[in-house]
C-alpha cells in the first residue's frame, strides 16, 4: 500500500466537505478560503481550489458576488446556498458515521 | 539589463521583464489548456488569471518594482501547475475520454469521411514504418498548428510517421511542387487543410502520437508542453519557405493564369 496516496485520497474525499465547512460559519473569498485549507494542510497547490469552487458552484451548493476590492483585481465572493446548507448536513452525518466507525475499530 | 513590458492584468498595470512575461503567459495558457477539457474550464482558468493578479497586486503593495522571473516563478509553485492541480482534487479528468468522443463527433460527415480515408491510408504506411519502432498502437493524423507555415499539413505529416523535424517533408513537397508543375500538390495540400483537424487540444495530440488518451497520459502531455513551451524554438528556416511558397505561387499565377485567360477569351469570341 502506497501511504502518500492513502492519505491524499483521503484529504481528497474531504476537501468539498471541508469547504462546506469553511463557508457555513461565515462567506468567504476564494482567497480566504485557501489561507484556511492551506493552514489546516488540506492543500498543497491553491490551484487545486478553484474546479472544485466552480463545480460546488454549478451544483448549487455554492453562489457567490463579484466585489470590488482595495487590494487588486476585484473578487468573487463565495457563501453557502440553502442547497449547500442540506447538503452539509447529510456530510456531517456522514462524518460522525465515519468516526464512529473508525473510533470503534480502533479499539 | 532587461527588456521590460507592460501588462494589464483587470485594469493594473505591472511592468514585467520579457522572460518573467513569457513564463507567466506559457502558464497562464496551459492552465487553460488544460482546464478547457472540463466543463466550465474557462471559468477555473480565469479565476486563476485573477489569483494571479491578486498575488501580483501583494508583492506590489509590499514594494516590488517589476516582476522578474523569480517572481512568476513563486507564484507559479503557489497556485501549482497543471499536474499538481490534477493530482490533488481527484475526480476530474475521468471525463476526458468522453469530451474526446464529442469532438470527434462534432465533425460533419465529410470531414469524418475524408479523415477517415486519411487515417485508413495512413495507418497503410504508418504500419509499416512503425513495425521497425516498435509502435503498436495507431496513430491518427492531425494538422500541428503549433508548428505551422500554412496550415500545418506537413508538420502534421512529421508527428504521424514520427519524424522530429518537419522541414524535410515541406522542402520534398516543394521541390516536388516545382519539379511536377501541374501535378495538383498544392490542391492536395488545400483539401488536407480543410478537410483534417488540427491538434487544439492535449488529448488530439496524444491521438497524433498514438497513445492513449488517459487522464494520466494527459496531465503527461500537458505538462511535457508547458516545459516545451519555455524553451526557445528554432523558427529561422520558416521566413525562407514562406518566401519560396510565395515565389512558387507567383510562378504558378503567371504560368496558370496567363494561358486560362487565353482560352477563356477565345471562348468568348467563338460564343458572342
Amino acid at each position: 500500500m502506497d501511504i502518500n496516496n492513502a492519505k491524499s485520497q483521503m484529504r481528497k474525499g474531504m476537501l468539498e466537505y471541508c469547504i462546506l465547512l469553511l463557508l457555513k460559519r461565515r462567506a468567504a473569498y476564494a482567497s480566504d478560503i485557501i489561507q484556511r485549507l492551506l493552514e489546516a494542510e488540506m492543500i498543497v497547490v491553491e490551484g487545486t481550489l478553484y474546479p472544485l469552487l466552480t463545480r460546488l458552484k454549478k451544483d448549487g451548493l455554492l453562489a457567490y458576488e463579484w466585489q470590488e476590492s482595495t487590494q487588486g483585481p476585484p473578487r468573487k465572493y463565495y457563501r453557502l446556498t440553502p442547497e449547500g446548507e442540506e447538503a452539509l448536513a447529510q456530510l456531517n452525518e456522514s462524518w460522525q458515521e465515519i468516526s464512529r466507525t473508525v473510533n470503534f475499530l480502533k479499539q | 539589463m532587461k527588456k521590460n513590458i507592460s501588462i494589464n492584468l483587470f485594469g493594473t498595470l505591472y511592468n514585467i521583464d520579457e522572460d518573467a512575461y513569457n513564463m507567466l503567459e506559457n502558464y497562464l495558457d496551459s492552465m487553460k489548456r488544460y482546464f478547457s477539457r472540463q466543463e466550465s474550464g474557462e471559468e477555473v482558468a480565469d479565476d486563476i488569471e485573477h489569483r494571479v493578479a491578486e498575488l501580483l497586486w501583494r508583492r506590489r503593495e509590499a514594494g516590488m518594482n517589476a516582476v522578474n522571473i523569480e517572481t512568476v516563478r513563486e507564484i507559479i509553485d503557489t497556485i501549482g501547475n497543471a499536474e499538481q492541480i490534477a493530482g490533488e482534487s481527484g475526480s476530474e479528468g475521468n471525463s476526458s475520454a468522453a469530451t474526446g468522443q464529442q469532438a470527434m463527433g462534432s465533425g460533419d460527415s465529410f470531414r469524418e469521411d475524408l479523415n477517415q480515408f486519411v487515417n485508413e491510408a495512413g495507418k497503410f504506411a504508418g504500419n509499416t514504418y512503425d513495425r521497425g519502432c516498435n509502435y503498436v498502437r495507431s496513430r491518427k493524423y492531425y494538422r500541428c498548428v503549433d508548428d505551422k507555415i500554412l496550415g500545418g499539413v506537413c508538420s502534421g505529416a512529421a508527428a504521424y510517421f514520427n519524424i522530429a523535424d518537419p522541414l524535410p517533408i515541406r522542402l520534398g513537397g516543394i521541390v516536388a511542387t516545382i519539379l511536377l508543375i501541374g501535378l495538383p500538390l498544392p490542391i492536395i495540400y488545400i483539401v488536407m487543410w480543410l478537410a483534417t483537424p488540427a491538434a487544439l487540444t492535449p488529448e488530439d495530440r496524444l491521438r497524433q502520437q498514438g497513445r492513449e488518451v488517459t487522464p494520466e497520459n494527459i496531465t503527461l502531455q500537458v505538462k511535457e508542453e508547458s516545459q516545451k513551451a519555455l524553451m526557445p524554438r528554432g523558427e529561422t528556416h520558416k521566413g525562407c519557405l514562406i518566401a519560396l511558397i510565395i515565389v512558387i505561387f507567383i510562378v504558378f499565377a503567371l504560368l496558370f493564369v496567363g494561358p486560362l485567360m487565353a482560352i477563356l477569351g477565345i471562348f468568348s469570341r467563338m460564343l458572342f
